[in-house]
């Protein structure tokens, strides 16, 4: 039995340092944004607000965040169709070679980013779509949308067909009992889908990296640009912004989840 | 409970000619039947006899390879569900999650664009009537599985449908809620005089609700009529052991004078007794309350049949006793009788049992050869 | 049936004649479609999947064998070059140590997390969840704040005497590894406790009682029901490290290039766009390949079955 104590105790302790492990990269650029000094020394000697303000002075900073938000966005909207489209396909539907059409669907999260990047810059390097809202906003499409599906077929596969019957007999038309009822009770799963696609196009580095250039950019990649040769502080500064955003996109995400169970669950 | 719904006198529902196979398997069988306005018909069956099928092609959920569907006269095998203007109950409720109870039953009144003010009179009169008015902002998943049925049961009377189909609507509630609810169903049928169609496969349901009852078997129809009709004089011996208790010979039968095969005795049947064509069939029906008890000497009625036995086996009911007989070939015989009469029945008393004869029904022996000798080891069969 | 039912089967006798309708059948086309209404959804991603997605990477094929001039020579390249066979050689070396590290670490956390209490159990979920959950960059970032000269953990071991120097810990295979298997463990500790949770506890108490040793019971019994998880979130891994890109850059050095990078370099700096190509379509033979293999051990997503 004591043997299986210390067991228990090494494997705790084992696990509270890989818990630091994981969570250290996260929470450590915090502290050092509130640096004074440019070399972004941990602890801080001086605490300043001095790179926060450096990244809102910065027009090139600026400027890539709001392109950011703006394919985000979009990028939110046109996944969030064609993924909740293609779910209710397939769980749904019928149609040729499933298999193969299933691995389409999942392809952009298998595909590592890089060949991704090449195979869409050279592609759209001929379109003119390299450097382009568009351009961003189809190849981040392309990556979140795997997301939007998983969640919206998982929510589908445990959806009570005889809802559909339900309402049908009750007198509406398969596309109203499609808006009416079906519709609204997978909406929380399109709308994490949704979210998980904004936060992959918002953080999106590599095929970025590809399609970025002086006309434009995006924040990621102006980030990599602060971090690949000479550290800018800044990016300590954005690193927080980012993680607060975030983090708190999460947790708004998990608390509305919560509070939905409760109220179809309870009161 | 007053309801201020209006009551009509209901429409009638033909089922003609009615197919459905499902790779190679016939599961409604050319059914041809009619619900008259008003009535309160039960197809009863066991799982896969076809009778959800049934209800789901009359609804418009499943389309019939063949054949048609009639509701007042007007032909609906091609209009879709949502036109088709019948309401549905179904077994899990399908109340709609998203929706308090309210929304739930206003439902089919907003898809028929009623004027707002009816909506708000017309859904609470419909909670009313299922005595729900007070949990109109609840959502479904905070009622009970009664309250549930109950909400299901307002949203299909709202719209008041030409017809209401319920699809085993009991069948996930306890048996006390299921009694209650049973009882609630009638009363809301003399109510609202709508046409009913109830499928369930619980017999006794069957038995205390309908105005008259269809038992399907393998998709066919095999005999529709009142409960009554059903229990008193069933047509086979599946119908006999689907509804009710019974004891079953099995044998021949040659006039007025059924051979029982096991035992050679032979037994009185009424000719023509209760209506029904004597038929050359091979199994003989009596119902456990028509066989009565004798002591070994007591004088009997010249009319009637009787048997030898051992007592074997004595259950209380509260209303009454059920015996059961040992008879020599080692057969048992089923009786149900009042506690108060005049024979005290122990397990291991010599008895003998007795039957008039116009209480014994011949019926063919449809369940199948192979079974037709042990069935009578244990000739009584409950449906389950 | 052994006897016809007597009764007539038809209680209700045609009232009247309804000619024509009564042999009226739906319509049987319905069994040959390839598409219902349903799947026709299909289409608007499938087409834009192929378009965005789809056609590029062909494009990339085409030009492997193309460009500059048609034929195997950017394979032979590859092969022929020791440089470029290092840089595979590399990759494969550090995603192995990945892998294993991962493994190493993310078995006995995923262990724990099916041992603790709900509450505990939460809050181990969470600190997998969190990193899942921001940005690579920003992660990587940190790293590199925390893994140089003067950066924290150097100066912790100085502190705590347990070096003299500074260890090396970026600019090189080392820090690359730090790096990728943060990144990689919450898709190695996920998988691994869902196999875990799904494992009855009771087999353990029964090898017990039936005289084995608590270590004994546990690698002879509960071990071996872990392996198809194991194995997939290896494989899983290792997949996923073979094509980073990243993290490499930022935190490995010019002797650690892994294959994305070359293929990034040979884009950006020479402009050998066949070359960079074939990479590019090794890079996804193998990660197809390895693929293909982790859909035998597991079902990936049952959700692409669809019509169970």
């Amino acid at each position: 039995m004591r043997s299986r104590i210390l067991v228990r105790a090494a494997l705790a302790a084992l696990a509270t340092l890989t818990g630091i492990y994981l969570i250290a990269p996260v929470f450590f650029v915090v502290p050092t944004a509130f640096n004074d000094s440019p070399f972004l020394a941990f602890p801080p000697e001086t605490w300043s607000l001095r790179w926060f303000g450096a990244y809102f002075a910065d027009a090139t900073w600026i400027a890539s965040t709001l392109n950011s938000i703006k394919i985000g966005l979009l990028v939110t909207v046109l996944s969030s169709v064609l993924g909740t489209l293609a779910a209710l396909a397939m769980v749904r539907g019928r149609y040729p070679v499933r298999a193969a059409v299933g691995g389409l669907v999942l392809a952009p999260i298998l595909v590592p980013y890089v060949i991704v990047g090449l195979a869409v810059y050279a592609a759209f390097l001929r379109l003119g779509l390299t450097q382009t809202t568009l351009g961003f906003v189809l190849v981040h499409t392309a990556l979140a949308v795997p997301f939007v599906v998983i969640n919206v077929s998982s929510a589908l596969y445990s959806y009570d067909r005889r809802l559909d019957l339900a309402a049908m007999n009750l007198g509406a038309s398969p596309l109203t009992a499609f808006a009416r009822v079906t519709l609204p009770i997978i909406a929380p799963s399109v709308a994490a889908g949704a979210l998980f696609a904004f936060i992959t196009s918002f953080d999106e580095v590599v095929t970025s990296i590809f399609l970025a250039g002086p006309d434009m950019t995006t924040l990621p990649v102006q980030m990599w640009s602060g971090v690949r040769v000479q550290i800018d502080p800044t990016v300590a500064a954005v690193s927080t912004l980012l993680l607060l955003i975030t983090l708190s996109l999460f947790a708004c995400a998990g608390l509305a989840r919560a509070l939905r169970n409760r109220r179809l669950n309870r009161g | 409970m007053q309801s201020q719904l209006s009551r009509d006198a209901g429409t009638s529902i033909d089922i003609r000619n009615v197919v459905k196979r499902y790779k190679g398997q016939t599961a409604v069988d050319d059914v041809t039947l009619s619900v008259e306005a008003g009535e309160f018909l039960t197809l009863l069956g066991a799982s896969g006899s076809g009778k959800s099928t049934l209800l789901n092609i009359v609804a418009g959920f499943i389309t019939a390879d063949a054949g048609r569907i009639e509701v007042g006269g007007r032909d609906l095998t091609t209009v879709p569900p949502h036109r088709r203007d019948l309401g549905m109950v179904f077994q899990h409720y399908a109340l709609f999650p998203h929706m308090t109870v309210w929304q739930n039953v206003a439902f089919p009144l907003k898809r028929r664009r009623v004027a707002k003010a009816q909506i708000a009179s017309r859904v609470r009169q419909a909670l009313e009537v299922v005595e729900l008015g007070h949990l109109a902002e609840r959502r479904p998943a905070q009622l009970s599985g009664g309250q549930q049925q109950r909400v299901a049961l307002a949203r299909a009377i709202v719209f008041e449908p030409q017809a209401l189909l319920m699809d085993e609507p009991l069948g996930a509630l306890d048996k006390r809620l299921r009694e209650q609810l049973q009882l609630e169903i009638k009363r809301l049928h003399h109510e609202l005089g709508t046409t009913f169609v109830f499928v369930t496969h619980d017999q006794e349901e069957a038995l205390a609700m309908s105005d008259r009852i269809a038992l399907l078997r393998d998709g066919r129809v095999v005999q529709i009529g009142s409960p009554q009709d059903l229990y008193d004089r069933p047509a086979s011996r599946y119908a006999a052991e689907f509804l009710g208790e019974s004891n079953l010979f099995t044998g021949r039968c040659d006039g007025r004078t059924f051979v029982d095969e096991r035992s050679g005795a032979a037994f009185t049947v009424a000719a023509g007794g209760n209506g029904v064509e004597l038929r050359n069939g091979s199994a003989l029906v009596v119902r456990p309350e028509h066989v009565m008890l004798a002591a070994d000497d007591a004088p009997l009625p010249a009319d009637h049949n009787t048997l030898d036995g051992l007592i074997r086996d004595v259950t209380y009911l509260g209303s009454g006793l059920r015996v059961e007989v040992a008879l020599p070939d080692g057969r048992h015989l089923v009786t149900r009788t009042g506690t108060r009469s005049g024979l005290r029945p122990q397990p291991g008393l010599p008895v003998v049992a007795h039957w008039h004869a116009e209480h014994a029904v011949v019926v063919a022996d449809d369940t199948g050869a192979a079974v037709s000798a042990t069935v009578s080891e244990t000739a009584s069969t409950v449906a389950a | 049936m052994t006897a016809a039912p007597a009764v007539d089967l038809r209680p209700a006798a045609p009232r009247g004649q309804h000619p024509g309708n009564l042999a009226s059948q739906p319509s049987r086309s319905t069994r040959k479609r390839w598409f219902d209404g349903w799947g026709l959804l299909m289409l608007p991603l499938a087409l834009f999947l192929l378009l965005v997605f789809v056609a590029p990477l062909a494009l990339v094929l085409a030009r492997s064998f193309t460009d500059p001039v048609t034929g195997l020579d950017n394979y032979r390249d590859f092969v022929s070059s020791s440089l470029y066979v290092d840089v595979l050689a590399n990759t494969f070396r550090i995603s192995g140590v990945v892998t294993l590290l991962t493994l190493v670490l993310g078995f006995p956390y995923a262990y724990l997390m099916t041992l603790a209490t709900p509450f505990w159990r939460g809050v181990m979920l969470i600190v997998v969840l969190v990193p899942f959950w921001t940005s690579l960059l920003v992660r990587t970032f940190a790293w590199v704040l925390m893994l140089g000269d003067t950066g924290v953990v150097n100066q912790t071991l100085l502190g705590l005497g347990v070096v003299e120097e500074p260890i090396a810990m970026i600019r090189n295979s080392t820090g690359v590894i730090i790096g990728m298997v943060q990144v990689m463990l919450p898709y190695a500790v996920l998988p691994l406790f869902a196999t875990m949770r799904s494992i009855d506890r009771r087999l353990l108490q029964a090898g017990e009682g039936l005289g084995a040793r608590p270590m004994t019971a546990f690698w002879r019994i509960y071990a071996p029901l872990t392996l198809p998880g194991v194995a997939a979130s290896c494989l899983l891994v290792f997949i996923s490290s073979i094509g980073f890109y990243v993290t490499p850059a930022l935190l490995g050095g010019p002797k650690d290039v892994m294959i994305g990078e070359l293929i990034v370099q040979q884009l950006s700096g020479v402009l050998r766009w066949g070359f960079a190509s074939a990479l590019a379509v090794a890079l996804l033979v193998v990660t197809a390949a390895l693929l293909l293999l982790v859909a035998r051990i597991v079902n990936v997503g049952k959700f692409m079955a669809g019509d169970r």
